[in-house]
């Protein structure tokens, strides 16, 4: 009897559980009319201080101005892409979702016609008049901010500065002058300077870098600039085209082999991560590498600040072919940003609401909301009207950094849904970047904004009935090109066999890849 | 009670309606219920989706929504380009951990019972459990770190000749490697059901082969290893019956593009595909034939067993 007794015991348990975990999963949407939900990946770098963005201040302050209730929901970390795939094939949409939708099968247009979200072009003139008029207000804004059919359906991250170009080449300003060497211009400079460290300071990887240095990563374009080709695919005088289809592509391939095997280049560079590439760059294995201002340069100069007060270094400028200042590639972020842009969904009740709700961040008091956080909380401004970080982020005793403080209050310097003006970025960039050494790098890098925007290939996908197989041919044609292009580097594949691999890419339909991009492409012009 | 069921049940078993069974043994089937419905719920239900392998599946659709659009991603995968090349990895790495992890466990299950040292036998089963119990991600990241060209392991390496490279880029090592760390880590846990198998074989037999002046050697070769064979051959089975699904998981932590060539596995591919490339019915495509593959050598062993041995899993 005991023994029944406990077995019903224990299936009742059971079944209580599942009975409850159901319950709990219902029970997370309210429909209260001022409660609009917003699914959005956390942003990396607050996922350990907080468990959803409602803790964030920034928000909790727009709640308090609007009166609107933002119902977060994240997906797991690392899952983003996967649970924005659930998500979207369950049905169960939020009220906004903040996403990228090029990843979206047949992109943002599909999406609208898909009925997962709705055409803003109704309702924004209306209900966000200033987000509209910041769109509307910039030709390239508003080409990117609309579908291949002229529907306007995000709220994006405008970005209206100079500061677009956050990454570039860097190397040992102190080693430099030792050695009495000018900061390298040009392919011949760079390969003194990287053998004069190699020989004289005795570093065994004397140019460090990850992987991205030649395979898929646009942002890193550190030696094609010099050859004037693109590693992916990139627009050259209005025409679309691939880096590896052209001849160029060999010239520069040939040099990355060369420098890998006269050990110019880290021999490892395939599997650094970020914190190899610093750990080198520190301890005097590598003297230059491609790195970012917040990423790379301030960490950098941070940690040796105490271990080596010679240590410095400097950045430097894109290269260009023949030298002649207009680098057609670089780290560049387009104009608008499509990771950080956010829709309306069909399951939206009140999509007025949202809108409204939605146009805060392109008000002037949004987007001090947005890059400084609450008033008096983590600002102050001065007599001179000027933004000003408080003491408590600035001069952090625990040795967080800048950035890292601020977004423990606002989404600063993130790309999401909202506006940066000229005046507030350089304010705001100011503050972040403790160094010289990175307001330095961020205007020498940044000479290469307008001519590497005239290769920039958009952010957008194929069209519609395009797009599964442009997916196909791009999963095959991005891992052969990845492993082929690291054995030229490496010498496993030798460079005579460059005009085989073209074959085979050709084989792979390269050609129709391309012509798919291209006709994406023709149709984002005529928009 | 529980008595007088059994009882009853042994008389006239025969004759009890299927309603009287239920009856008279509801607590058990009520602790059925729940894995019985999650057999259902989470193995079964699920498997009807593979029908977008033979469909143009798109979200907005729907899986019964979609077009058929027939055998066309079968065809794909087998025309592609990495077709051969994803099953011959996949084959070598499963028939590399097949020769070389598992007789790894029986042997060390038959050395672990001659110990008599209880304590020193306790302290040997632990350390070898351990690495069982640390995350796929962890041991990963070691890896990493112990073979690149600062690593542990290719330091000690070095000392006895062999080069100083990476060994994680360079593809020539990346099966040794991945068949080498995995059995480094499941060997122990592995060998936990040998070691039970072992346990319950009859100590009167080794009483009778002492008598019979049977050494140690003669006693496993005679006793243990007839004593647990058939448990071998049922871990056989099961274990062929994966030949083709090796973890994705492992696999995508440790390649990069200077070891595709050999570590590109059928599951890493349709990881790429699928998930990377949003391209839901091709990879479900995949998964159907790595499936049934996978399926017909269960069958083939699970047959050839019954034939040679006499049992079988089935």
């Amino acid at each position: 009897m005991k023994k029944a007794v406990v077995s019903v015991f224990l299936s009742a348990a059971i079944i209580t559980s599942f009975a409850s975990c159901g319950k709990k999963q219902g029970g997370t949407r309210e429909t209260d009319e001022n409660t609009l939900s917003y699914w959005v990946a956390m942003p990396p770098s607050i996922v350990s201080q907080f468990k959803s963005l409602n803790e964030l201040p920034m928000y909790q302050e727009l709640e308090k101005r609007t009166g609107v209730h933002i119902d977060f929901i994240h997906p797991p970390t690392g899952q983003v892409n996967e649970q924005f795939s659930l998500m979207l094939a369950s049905k169960d949409y939020p009220d906004m979702i903040e996403a990228s939708w090029v990843i979206y099968p047949g992109g943002q247009a599909k999406a609208i016609k898909d009925n997962v979200i709705i055409p803003l072009n109704d309702i924004m003139p209306k209900c966000a008049p200033d987000a509209w008029g910041k769109i509307t207000g910039n030709p390239l804004f508003d080409r990117l901010s609309k579908t291949d059919d002229g529907d306007y359906y995000m709220f994006p991250y405008l970005n209206d500065s100079n500061f677009r170009i956050f990454g570039g080449l860097m190397l040992r300003a102190d080693w430099l002058k030792e050695l009495n060497l000018s900061v390298p211009t040009t392919i011949d400079e760079w390969e003194t300077v990287l053998t004069a460290f190699k020989e004289k300071k005795g570093a065994t990887a004397p140019f460090t870098a990850q992987s991205a240095l030649v395979n898929g990563s646009y942002s890193v374009n550190a030696f094609n600039g010099a050859f004037d080709v693109g590693k992916r695919i990139y627009v050259d005088d209005g025409e679309v085209k691939f880096g590896p289809m052209e001849d160029s592509y060999k010239d520069w391939l040939t040099l990355m082999n060369k420098w890998y095997k006269t050990g110019l280049l880290d021999v490892d560079y395939a599997t650094n991560d970020s914190s190899a590439v610093i750990s080198k760059m520190s301890n005097g294995e590598a003297g230059a590498t491609f790195g970012f201002v917040g990423g790379t340069l301030g960490p950098l100069l941070q940690i040796m600040e105490d271990k080596d007060p010679n240590f410095d270094l400097v950045a430097a400028p894109y290269l260009s072919k023949n030298n002649d200042g207009k680098p057609g590639f670089a780290a560049l972020e387009s104009d608008v940003v499509d990771s950080g842009s956010l829709v309306i969904t069909t399951a939206c009740s009140n999509p007025e609401l949202a809108a409204k709700w939605a146009n805060n961040f392109y008000t002037e008091d949004g987007e001090k909301l947005r890059s400084f956080g609450v008033e008096n909380e983590s600002y102050t401004v001065d007599e001179d009207n000027q933004i000003k970080f408080t003491d408590e982020i600035l001069n952090n005793e625990n040795g967080v950094s800048v950035v890292e403080m601020a977004q423990r209050y606002a989404r600063t310097a993130e790309a999401c849904p909202g506006y940066g003006s000229q005046k507030n970025m350089e304010n705001l960039y100011e503050q972040i970047y403790k160094y010289d050494r990175q307001i330095e790098a961020f205007g020498l890098w940044s000479e290469a904004t307008d001519s590497a925007r005239e290769h920039l290939f958009p952010a957008i996908t194929a069209v519609s009935d395009e797009a599964d197989e442009f997916s196909a041919l791009n999963i095959e044609i991005c891992t052969y090109l990845d492993e082929m292009i690291f054995k030229f580097v490496n010498g496993t594949e030798p460079l005579e066999n460059f005009d085989q691999f073209r074959e085979n890419l050709k084989k792979l339909n390269v050609e129709r890849y391309i012509e798919i991009q291209s006709n994406a492409y023709k149709k984002f012009l005529e928009r | 009670m529980t008595k007088k069921t059994v009882q009853q049940k042994n008389n006239n078993s025969f004759f009890l309606n299927v309603k009287k069974e239920l009856y008279n043994n509801r607590y058990l089937y009520i602790l059925m219920i729940p894995v019985l419905l999650y057999y259902i719920l989470f193995c079964y239900a699920p498997m009807t989706g593979i029908v977008i392998a033979f469909k143009d599946y798109q979200i907005s659709e729907g899986i019964l929504g979609s077009k058929w659009v027939g055998l066309k991603y079968f065809k794909e995968f087998f025309s592609g380009m990495f077709f051969t090349r994803t099953l011959r990895n996949t084959i070598m790495i499963s028939v590399y951990d097949i020769v070389f992890g598992f007789p790894l466990p029986v042997i060390f299950a038959l050395l672990l019972n001659e110990i008599n040292n209880l304590k020193y036998k306790k302290i040997v089963q632990t350390v070898t459990y351990l690495p069982h119990f640390i995350s796929m991600v962890v041991i990963c990241g070691m890896i990493v770190d112990f073979f690149s060209r600062d690593g542990v392991i290719t330091r000690l390496l070095t000392l006895f000749g062999f080069e100083n490279i990476n060994y994680m880029s360079d593809a020539r090592y990346f099966r040794s490697i991945y068949v080498g760390t995995g059995i480094w880590q499941g060997f122990g846990w592995n060998s936990i059901i040998y070691i039970a198998a072992i346990s319950g074989i009859d100590q009167q037999l080794y009483e009778a082969a002492e008598i019979d002046g049977a050494k140690k050697i003669r006693k496993v070769w005679h006793i243990t290893i007839p004593g647990i064979s058939d448990t071998i051959i049922l871990m056989l089975i099961l274990r062929l019956g994966s030949v083709l699904s090796i973890g994705a998981e492992k696999v995508i932590l440790l390649y990069n593009a200077g070891t595709y060539e050999t570590a590109d596995i059928i599951s890493s591919y349709v990881y790429r595909t699928g998930i990377g490339g949003a391209r839901y019915s091709y990879s479900s495509a995949v998964g159907l034939f790595q499936s049934v593959v996978n399926f017909i050598i269960l069958i083939a062993a699970n047959g050839i067993s019954k034939k040679i041995k006499g049992n079988s899993l089935f």
